[in-house]
């Protein structure tokens, strides 16, 4: 069975994503619709740098959390050691110039707009990698683990989705580049960010809500 | 006996979804064909009735009333705009801001009712202006097909007013929208073209043209004018017709038209219309009242009638073209189908007909009489040309015009003898009607054949289309069961298709006109059926859950997603990149399933959370050669190569901000160093691409021996390469060099290409074995020492049939087994071969500047096959089961199709069809179109016959492990394959029901496939009918899809036969090496 102190960080997990979707998309809606200097659409650079700081933000809080709970694995946590820490910041770089990489394989343009291609690849490697290196450790295979099977129940289950559906949302925001409808949105990085973002919020909403549902599932054992 | 039975039943399949297609391409492309011949001023009719001399102004048919003409084209104007109506108050005025914003037309009307006019002017359908400016200057109907017209351009070729114009030497200026310039590019004596692209732009324009007609109208170098004023139509397309915007608009132009009344002299005429009308939210291009009812207004300083007008004012836009030719005095266009409007000439100046209601009469006849003529000698000469015209009615009206023209005759010789007699005015009015008659039958039957969309047709043709879909989904489904044979059930509604094939060719054929009950009825329960029979084998995959892998579930939705494209018109004009992003994304989820996969875990039992020994020693290569790191590498790559092939995509004209590449300009055209560069680079592709086959079919040992067809394959392609590239060189050389050659000099390369290929082709059909057995009593020491290079062949391509026979053989046989080359590969390898050699012809179609597509094509080819079957081979449970075709590699194989037909330069546009294709290699005037078509349609579909050939190579290609593909995947199971004798494809020898089912469902699982998207295609086109971009768009899309459909399944069956073939060699040959063995 769970330990009552698990069964608190699994629950607090949960309630934390579902504030953070909730103050991302809250975000994300008001840098749409604002009509100050903030406004993502006049300026995507800053909406989206600001976004970035808004995912650093829930994932630095998740990250205490889980720290605070889950003492009795800290030895684990490889994050604190000065090679993981230099590794996992080679990878998120790395992994942002793959990110550019594939952007411009899937259509974005080559030499113009390049800040704004870099800049959206920063942000999917703050919303994809970032958490699984945190979380997991830059370590392959335990990245790998996440994704095959979802046998751990944890801040994993929150990564699993959140990291899907960030590419997927990107996936989808390309969607609206083609149509004819002459928006401001329509262009280059916007729609692909926004729909990245609003992925990833949904992905922290399946995550809250299947957190308590697989405690309750009670199928789950604990290491 | 299984094959032809299985073939028949594909072909039928085939015929029943190409016959959908086609019926409903009949109902839905309006089309005529266009007659050439011009009118001409003197003619024989003319000159028998018109006394010329009695008139002081010239003409050719009948004198002209006016010498001058200005034609105001104010796009979207309807006749609401126009039509003043005294009884609105004034703030209901202020509401609806259109109505009563012309007021000088009202002014005008009032003031002068003998000098204008005002009419209702009916558009045809489709109410989109490039049509409409095509019937207000030929004054023949439009349709989608102009057959015989220039496609390369948009150019008219059909006789028309300005032509006429320029025949007798009138100067036009014209102003504004530059679709006029497109549309006749060398008949204006001067033109101020104002682009017309952008539909918020309302000013740029209107303005431009008010900045140039009134100093140019002052001027005296003009005969007529045209003034082409667009901002109505951006405003309603923006804001539609009751916004301020168009009070401002209307007001603007008012403004224009009474400065333009106020500057014209008395010989000139003034028309002011609209092409179309608008609906209430300001679209165009049905066929709605609110749509169709343009206006139409006539004025001019001196009298142009005899009478106020009557209160009948609608004409047909059509008729704009005669009126204008008579009162110009120019012959009327050939192909008119108008008819005067005929209170335009009850008004003679010189005969003083104003108070003379015979002379009126007279000469309204006159001019319906030449009318009527021009109408007459126009359907003699279509007939002559096309037979989609009822022929007995025509026959009837042609009969009811010569009587009339002998009426006439009789009773003007009468009239010149007798004097007018008391019923003169009654037999006249008589003789008007009966030419009323004939011009208004004859247009109505026409329009009849030419503008109706056919909905029973159409109807018919979805339903036929989807039974079709519905049975190739039905045979796929029963058929990759595990059976033998079809199901009864399956006998039983191929039967039911065939009887609904008959009932609708009775129905279509023999009574055209009863409504299609039954046709439909029958169509709708063969469809049900057929998708409850399908349901019948859904428990069975359900159950086997292996359906619902990622692959499958990604593949089926891009698939979706991608036949979605045809319903969205932005979608559609951006497709190129839309199926490129989606294939993309196809081969990236088959990399992931690959990476995700148990299999390439490696040896991982023992998994503990978090990995705790993160590596001190940190091996690069480890990582780098990482199957999971090749596997990233190879989709990255095939990501990068899809990304560069989209260079050779061309621009399509609604892409606003996309620009041509270099590559798709003919290379005469380039200058100095960008052509060298260029020309090198096609030829370093078309190298890469000769050396890639042949390293290939050298690594699977292939290329042994001196069997005809190996030394085809050895001998044919560099060759034919080399031919290409000096043909390539010819093309390239500028004008003045390529002057100094005779034509069959410069086109001795391709000539010589084509005989290469030809040969090389049929040796391969004859003997398609691309193998070579030792025979064991061959001192094989000996053999070596003629041959140093195959000890580095043989560790990869021995195969020894010891290991087949050697069940059912005893010791004393399996010592005198041979050793054969290539057997391995048997199958992969004719294919590849064939897929060479027709990839060369390909590439001399193409022309050097997209050719390098078919390189990046074979390449891109090879690593998806590579990751395909990795993927398979990760994936699957069984073994046996590796060789049958996935649904994820047809979505795979239809999604590279849909690619690389865009990126061989191509688009789904009529002008796009690169014609010069069809002289590559042939200097002189060929007799007949069937060779130059064939080429031109192999260049426009040379991406989705490349890649439907390779097609069988999704059967084969598992089987073979290839290096990449054992890479990808765990490398212990590779080992394993070793050991336990590698047999490649040859394995599917053993089982030949099993070949041949995978082939079926090859051909079928394509056909539906293909079949699938075009009803989607169809059904959208059906659905966007009346949508302002159908016959820029959708149009064009449905019928490059239905040419697709049929290329790809004639494509897959050619090479279906050609596998086929294939096998009968390969069973020749084993009986030939071991005769004793049966089967």
């Amino acid at each position: 069975m769970y330990s009552y102190k698990f069964k608190k960080f699994i629950l607090l997990l949960s309630l934390s994503s579902f504030i953070f979707a909730f103050l991302i998309g809250i975000l994300v809606l008001s840098l749409l619709l604002n009509d100050g200097p903030l406004n993502i659409i006049s300026s995507p650079l800053v909406g989206i740098k600001m976004c970035i700081s808004a995912v650093l933000v829930n994932c630095l809080f998740m990250f205490v959390l889980t720290v605070i709970y889950s003492s009795e694995r800290s030895e684990d946590r490889s994050f604190f050691q000065p090679y993981s820490f230099i590794k996992s910041c080679g990878l998120l770089l790395l992994s942002s110039v793959i990110f550019h990489i594939i952007s411009i394989l899937y259509g974005a343009p080559v030499l113009i707009s390049v800040e704004e291609t870099y800049t959206f690849s920063v942000l999917m490697s703050v919303l994809v990698i970032l958490p699984l290196c945190l979380f997991c450790g830059p370590v392959f295979d335990s990245w790998y683990e996440v994704f095959t099977s979802s046998s751990y129940l944890g801040i994993e289950t929150v990564v699993y989705y959140t990291s899907i559906m960030s590419i997927l949302g990107s996936w989808a925001g390309a969607a609206a580049i083609p149509l004819d409808w002459d928006r401001p949105w329509q262009a280059w990085p916007i729609s692909c960010a926004v729909g990245a973002i609003f992925g990833y919020c949904l992905g922290l909403l399946f995550g809250a809500v299947q957190l308590p549902r697989e405690l309750l599932n009670n199928k789950w054992k604990v290491i | 006996m299984l094959i032809l039975k299985t073939f028949i039943l594909l072909v039928f399949i085939y015929i029943l979804s190409l016959s959908g297609i086609l019926i409903f391409l009949k109902g839905f492309l309006l089309s005529r064909s266009v007659v050439e011949r011009k009118s001409e001023c003197l003619v024989e009719f003319a000159l028998r009735a018109e006394d010329n001399h009695t008139h002081h102004a010239k003409g050719c048919w009948m004198h002209s009333r006016f010498k001058r003409a200005i034609i105001v084209l104010i796009d979207a104007l309807k006749y609401d705009f126009m039509e003043y109506n005294e009884t609105l108050g004034i703030d209901e005025i202020q509401n609806i801001h259109f109505k009563n914003k012309l007021t000088i037309l009202h002014q005008l009307k009032t003031k002068k009712p003998l000098n204008s006019r005002l009419y209702k002017f009916i558009a045809d359908p489709p109410t989109t202006t490039m049509q409409r400016l095509k019937g207000l200057t030929t004054g023949s109907l439009p349709t989608f097909v102009d057959a015989g017209a220039n496609f390369k351009s948009y150019h008219i070729t059909e006789d028309n007013i300005l032509e006429q114009l320029v025949q007798q030497n009138k100067k036009i200026k014209f102003f504004g929208d530059d679709t006029w310039l497109g549309l006749f590019p060398d008949q204006f004596h001067q033109s101020f073209g104002f682009p017309s692209f952008n539909i918020q732009d309302l000013h740029s324009v209107d303005d431009g043209i008010l900045a140039n007609i009134y100093s140019e109208m002052k001027k005296s170098d003009w005969d007529v004018i045209i003034a082409h004023f667009l901002g109505v139509d951006h405003c309603g397309h923006r804001f539609g017709p009751n916004f301020p915007a168009m009070r401002d608009k209307l007001l603007q132009m008012n403004a224009m038209l009474s400065n333009i009344t106020q500057l014209m002299q008395d010989d000139t005429i003034l028309f002011v219309m609209g092409d179309h009308g608008m609906t209430n939210t300001g679209d165009h291009g049905g066929d709605s009242v609110a749509e169709l009812e343009a206006g139409l207004f006539i004025y001019s300083p001196t009298q142009i009638a005899s009478s106020q007008q009557k209160d009948d004012n609608t004409v047909k836009q059509v008729d704009f073209v005669p009126t204008i030719s008579l009162l110009l005095g120019l012959p009327i266009p050939f192909s008119n189908l108008g008819m005067v409007i005929t209170d335009l000439f009850t008004h003679c100046p010189w005969w003083s007909t104003a108070t003379n209601d015979i002379r009126q009469a007279y000469h309204k006849i006159k001019a319906l009489r030449m009318n009527a003529y021009q109408i007459s000698s126009y359907l003699s000469a279509y007939q002559s040309q096309a037979s989609d015209l009822p022929e007995n009615e025509l026959r009837t009206l042609q009969q009811l015009f010569t009587n009339t023209e002998q009426e006439i005759q009789k009773y003007i010789t009468m009239m010149a003898k007798d004097g007018v007699k008391s019923d003169t005015l009654s037999k006249f009015q008589s003789l008007e009607n009966s030419y009323r008659t004939f011009i208004r039958d004859t247009r109505q039957i026409c329009e009849n054949v030419w503008a109706k969309f056919d909905l029973k047709w159409m109807l018919i043709g979805i339903l036929t289309l989807a039974l079709g879909v519905a049975q190739s989904l039905y045979l796929w489904a029963s058929w990759s069961n595990d059976e033998t044979s079809l199901p009864t059930s399956a006998k039983f509604l191929l039967g039911g298709s065939l009887a609904y094939l008959i009932c609708i060719a009775v129905h279509l054929f023999i009574f055209p006109t009863s409504v299609p009950l039954m046709p439909v009825t029958l169509a709708a329960l063969l469809i049900v059926a057929n998708f409850v029979c399908v349901k019948s084998f859904m428990p069975e995959m359900f159950v086997v859950k292996r359906y619902f892998t990622l692959v499958n579930v990604v593949s089926s939705v891009l698939f979706i997603m991608n036949c979605c494209i045809y319903f969205s018109n932005s979608f559609v004009v951006n497709e190129d990149e839309i199926s490129m992003f989606l294939l993309q994304t196809l081969v990236c989820i088959f990399s992931a399933s690959i990476i995700l996969s148990k299999k390439s875990l490696r040896g991982k039992t023992e998994h503990t959370k978090y990995s705790k020994k993160s590596k001190s020693s940190f091996d690069i290569m480890q990582v780098v050669l990482h199957p999971k790191t090749v596997c990233f590498f190879v989709c990255l790559s095939l990501c990068a190569l899809l990304r560069l092939s989209s260079s050779f995509i061309p621009c399509r004209e609604e892409q606003v901000s996309c620009r041509n590449s270099v590559f798709p300009q003919p290379l005469a055209s380039l200058e100095g160093a960008t052509k060298n560069k260029r020309y090198i680079f096609s030829i370093v592709s078309l190298a890469v691409m000769v050396y890639a086959s042949r390293r290939w079919l050298k690594h699977f040992g292939n290329l042994n021996g001196t069997s005809p067809g190996v030394v085809a394959m050895l001998y044919g392609p560099p060759l034919a390469a080399l031919f290409t590239c000096l043909h390539w060189a010819l093309q390239g050389l500028s004008d003045l060099v390529s002057d100094s050659f005779t034509p069959w000099q410069l086109a001795l390369m391709a000539q010589a290409v084509y005989v290469v290929l030809l040969v090389s082709i049929v040796t391969l059909t004859v003997w398609p074995l691309l193998i070579f057995m030792i025979p064991s009593k061959a001192n094989s020491a000996l053999y070596l020492s003629h041959k140093g290079d195959l000890q580095h062949i043989i560790p990869t391509i021995y195969n020894q049939l010891k290991v087949n026979f050697q069940q059912s053989h005893n010791e004393k046989d399996s010592e005198r087994s041979p050793i054969i080359y290539g057997l391995g590969s048997a199958y992969s390898a004719s294919i590849c071969a064939y897929l060479v050699l027709f990839g060369l012809l390909l590439t001399l179609l193409l022309s050097d500047g997209t050719a390098p597509s078919i390189t990046l094509g074979i390449l891109v080819l090879y690593l998806c096959l590579e990751l395909y079957s990795a993927a398979i081979v990760s994936n699957s449970k069984h073994e046996e089961d590796m060789s049958s075709p996935r649904w994820a590699g047809l979505v795979l194989f239809n999604l590279l199709s849909t690619v690389f037909f865009y990126t061989t330069g191509h688009q789904a546009t009529v002008p796009s069809i690169r014609f010069e294709a069809g002289y590559v290699g042939f200097y002189g005037d060929l007799k007949s179109f069937i060779l130059p078509g064939f080429l031109v349609w192999l260049n426009t579909f040379a991406g989705p016959v490349f890649f439907s050939l390779a097609g069988p190579l999704v059967i084969f290609w598992p089987l073979l492990f290839s290096g990449l593909a054992s890479w990808m995947i765990n490398k212990k199971s590779e080992q394993v394959k070793e050991k336990t004798s590698w047999q490649g494809d040859f394995s599917i020898f053993n089982n030949g029901i099993k070949l041949n089912k995978h082939l079926f469902s090859l051909v079928c699982g394509t056909i539906f496939i293909t079949s699938l998207k075009l009803l989607f295609a169809t059904c959208a086109a059906a659905l966007h009918r009346r949508h302002l971009m159908v016959w820029k768009i959708f149009a064009p899309r449905l019928v490059y899809e239905s040419a697709l459909f049929v290329t790809v399944t004639a494509c897959m069956f050619v090479v279906c036969l050609f596998v086929h073939r294939v096998d009968r060699a390969l069973i020749q040959f084993v009986k030939h090496i071991h005769p004793d063995k049966d089967s």
